[in-house]
């Protein structure tokens, strides 16, 4: 017998679900001021960006490589300054290992390419945590099926109208923030705080919490520490170096320019990765092979001292003196 | 496409639209549900619609031959055709690489080196499912069971109906075919039903599956070292959880659409945990499969009418096939000879004592010792190879195991939502759910149905697959 369900169940489950819905944003907009956000860890967006590759030319930039380059460049301001938009494809937690690959061996575009580097990310191999990622959201672009894109379509009208569509805020990392002790052999879980706010663009802004709130920047900084972190490829670097300046070789012999930069970092990161990353070792013969142009932050007044509040990313105010201080050295360069 | 993506809810709303667009004839209706359909699977690899096509096209074909011929000779050569076709695309794109892989294995027994060139093929979704459907339509018309379809649409529509295409409930063609005859609407009951019943399914899947037992299995099995025995168990328990709810989630939710659409699909889940023995288990886990098998497979291989022992084999022979026809690898076969052989024993004790259960407590007793031992067969059907599964095993047993890696709350959570699992099926095992639904007070099914939209809106999984559409 076919059960009788009326409309007013259906019409009560709603009401009980906005009821749930209403205090579940307030929370988490409100009270832990999470901002409402595209996901910078967006593989859809991301490859929705690889996909306007094809239509740039000469004149156009492209980003890449990890948080870094990703956080601190606004890509507006940039806009305004210079008439073009780069196109962001920095992508968090990263290595550029493969996506530069993708975009030298294939596309046609032979404009700017600006390298970010972060050490810990960027002098790894192929096999690395930051290289599988880099490769995953390679791979997404070149395998997304067309019913992903009818989603990503549909989702990136209500992702940035909500809290509930917030990645770190979905029911599989909410169970991580349940109050059980963990035995002493197993690491809890990083608990990421908000940080940034994200637009379809893929250009990012730190949120004014994280600028100022020391409790925000603690739980972020505990994540980034860890004091017996080493170079996990400490006798890669002729491999990994090499990769890299085979492509820029390759993309300048297209007629590509190419710029490496290496952004402010302060804290934990301050002392471990000129120790790990020796900028003679690394960053010195890194630009000398791949014969191009790199911008080192220390070397330069307006960056040198600036203080990224968790250590690893810029505030709004440092980002946007920190993206005219790039567009300056690379005009100065003849770059851009 | 995928039930669990906001693509999918748009797609099913248009759907019902022109559904219920009184401007439409049932034709056309039928020929808008048909386009639906190939919109459906053609938006996950538009090229392999062909493999649907060419299906259906033989399929109907020899069903037509298959009821007009009077000649046997003929008439088995039809039947032949149509299994060859279905079973041909079926052996070459799921079992090409794994026949390959043992022919090379088996040259190299012999001392023959061989290396054939690595097949890139990939495996057309839902390929299992519909090829074993449309191979009951052809079958049951040689045995002279049904009639064929009336018309060529709703052959198609039976093959491609898009609620159950990629993964079942596998319908036979006398339980769909027949719905097409006539136009369907559903009342406003039987659409708010439909409705319940694909919530309920898409909460199944992105909440329990997905959210909550997907990354803890995930991290057991995934694991290198040698686990202790309380993650090994909570691993295998949160996979058993993440596989019933990921398909009997997928199964509501194909139920829950027919109910909207007006038509009905057969149950394929009835609390298949709370099971005493495993001729009941298969009776309530993927009945749609089990039966299948036991009508195209047991039976004509002579069931139990040939005595004991060749009971035992053709019940081995058919869970082994059963075991090979969810995944091209031997550790399915191995989860498919575990199954077959606790049939046989169960078979076998039935034969040599005849005990009447009556208790609740023996009862609960035998449910819990027939759900450790499914369990035990999990180990297989998910790991990834031997080595992995015999580690498990070991872990599971504390032979061996000193690394702990899961957080306590994963523990907590699976441990508990399983422990709930288990008692829920055992109390429900005579229930169905429309009737739980039936006898269930408005206010609380309101306030249910209210948390699971709810939970639906900030589960956040990026649609994730679902498991059976690999097989």
């Amino acid at each position: 017998m076919m059960p009788s369900i009326q409309l007013k169940t259906l019409g009560i489950a709603f009401i009980i679900s906005l009821g749930l819905l209403i205090p579940f944003e307030y929370y988490w907009g409100h009270v832990k001021h999470w901002p409402k956000s595209y996901d910078s860890q967006d593989l859809d967006l991301w490859a929705e960006l690889r996909a306007q590759v094809d239509d740039l030319d000469s004149t156009d930039v492209i980003i890449m490589g990890s948080s870094r380059g990703h956080y601190d460049i606004n890509i507006h301001l940039w806009d305004s300054i210079t008439g073009t938009r780069p196109l962001m494809l920095a992508y968090p937690g990263s290595s550029p290992f493969y996506p530069i690959e993708d975009i030298v061996e294939k596309s046609d575009f032979n404009g700017l390419l600006i390298i970010s580097t972060a050490p810990g990310l960027f002098y790894t191999l192929g096999d690395s945590w930051g290289a599988g990622r880099g490769k995953a959201f390679v791979d997404h672009y070149y395998d997304r099926t067309y019913a992903q894109r009818l989603n990503h379509f549909i989702y990136k009208q209500i992702d940035p109208l909500f809290h509930y569509s917030d990645p770190e805020l979905s029911i599989k990392a909410l169970v991580n923030r349940l109050p059980f002790p963990n035995r002493d052999s197993v690491k809890s879980p990083n608990i990421w705080p908000p940080m940034v706010k994200v637009d379809k663009y893929r250009n990012v802004r730190m949120i004014s919490q994280m600028e100022t709130d020391t409790v925000l920047q603690r739980k972020q900084t505990d994540i980034w520490f860890s004091p017996n972190r080493k170079n996990p490829y400490p006798d890669s670097i002729d491999l990994v170096i090499g990769h890299y300046s085979s492509l820029v070789n390759k993309f300048q012999d297209k007629g590509g320019r190419v710029a490496y930069i290496r952004p402010p970092v302060s804290g934990f990161y301050l002392e471990y990765e000129p120790v790990e990353y020796p900028r003679d070792k690394y960053w010195d013969r890194l630009l000398n092979e791949s014969n191009c142009s790199g911008f080192h932050y220390t070397d330069h007044p307006d960056t040198k001292d600036m203080i990224p509040p968790e250590w690893s990313h810029l505030n709004k105010r440092d980002a946007d003196i920190y993206t005219k201080t790039i567009i300056n050295l690379l005009r100065q360069e003849g770059l851009l | 496409m995928l039930f669990n993506t906001t693509g999918f809810i748009v797609f099913l709303i248009i759907v019902l639209a022109l559904y219920y667009w009184k401007a439409l004839t049932w034709k056309s209706k039928k020929l808008m549900l048909l386009g639906a359909s190939y919109i459906f699977y053609g938006l996950w690899n538009p090229p392999l619609i062909l493999l649907l096509w060419i299906s259906t096209i033989v399929d109907w074909t020899a069903g037509k031959k298959l009821y007009s011929e009077d000649n046997a000779s003929k008439r088995k050569y039809w039947l032949i055709l149509s299994i060859l076709v279905n079973l041909g695309f079926l052996s070459f794109f799921k079992y090409g690489n794994f026949l390959m892989e043992n022919f090379q294995y088996i040259l190299g027994f012999i001392g023959m080196e061989y290396s054939p060139p690595k097949w890139d093929i990939l495996l057309p979704m839902g390929i299992s499912f519909y090829t074993f459907q449309t191979m009951s339509y052809t079958i049951d018309l040689y045995r002279k069971k049904i009639k064929p379809a009336r018309t060529f649409l709703d052959f198609a529509l039976y093959v491609t109906f898009f609620p159950q295409l990629v993964a079942g409930p596998i319908v036979r063609s006398n339980e769909l075919i027949p719905q097409f005859y006539e136009a369907k609407r559903a009342k406003r009951d039987q659409f708010l039903l439909g409705l319940l019943i694909l919530t309920i399914g898409l909460f199944q899947k992105t909440v329990f599956a997905d959210s909550i037992f997907s990354p803890v299995a995930d991290s057991v099995f995934g694991s290198k070292d040698a686990l202790l025995a309380i993650d090994a168990w909570t691993g295998v328990l949160a996979f058993s959880g993440q596989i019933f709810f990921d398909f009997a989630g997928y199964s509501l939710c194909a139920i829950g659409i027919a109910h909207m659409l007006g038509m009905f699909l057969p149950d394929n889940f009835r609390y298949p945990y709370g099971s005493i023995g495993f001729s009941e288990l298969w009776g309530k886990w993927h009945i749609t499969l089990s039966s299948w098998l036991r009508d195209y497979l047991y039976i004509p291989l002579g069931g139990n009418r040939k005595g004991s022992s060749r009971t035992y084999i053709n019940l081995m022979l058919t869970m082994l096939i059963g075991g090979l026809w969810h995944g091209a690898a031997w550790t399915f076969v191995v989860w498919g000879a575990l199954h077959g052989f606790y049939l046989v024993i169960e078979r076998f004790c039935k034969q040599i004592f005849s005990i009447s259960i009556k208790s609740t407590l023996s009862k609960l007793l035998l449910a819990f010792l027939t759900f450790n031992c499914v369990n035990i067969t999990w180990v297989f059907f998910r790991a990834s190879d031997f080595k992995n599964a015999a580690d498990l095993l070991k872990s599971m047993v504390f032979i061996h195991g000193e690394k702990a890696v899961l957080t306590t709350n994963h523990i907590v959570l699976v441990q508990l939502l399983m422990f709930l699992v288990f008692i829920g099926h055992f109390l429900m095992r005579d229930k169905s759910l429309v009737g739980i639904i039936h006898k269930t007070p408005v206010w609380l099914l309101s306030i249910i149905w209210g948390i699971m939209i709810f939970g639906l809106m900030i589960v956040q999984t990026s649609g994730e697959q679902f498991i059976y559409f690999q097989f």
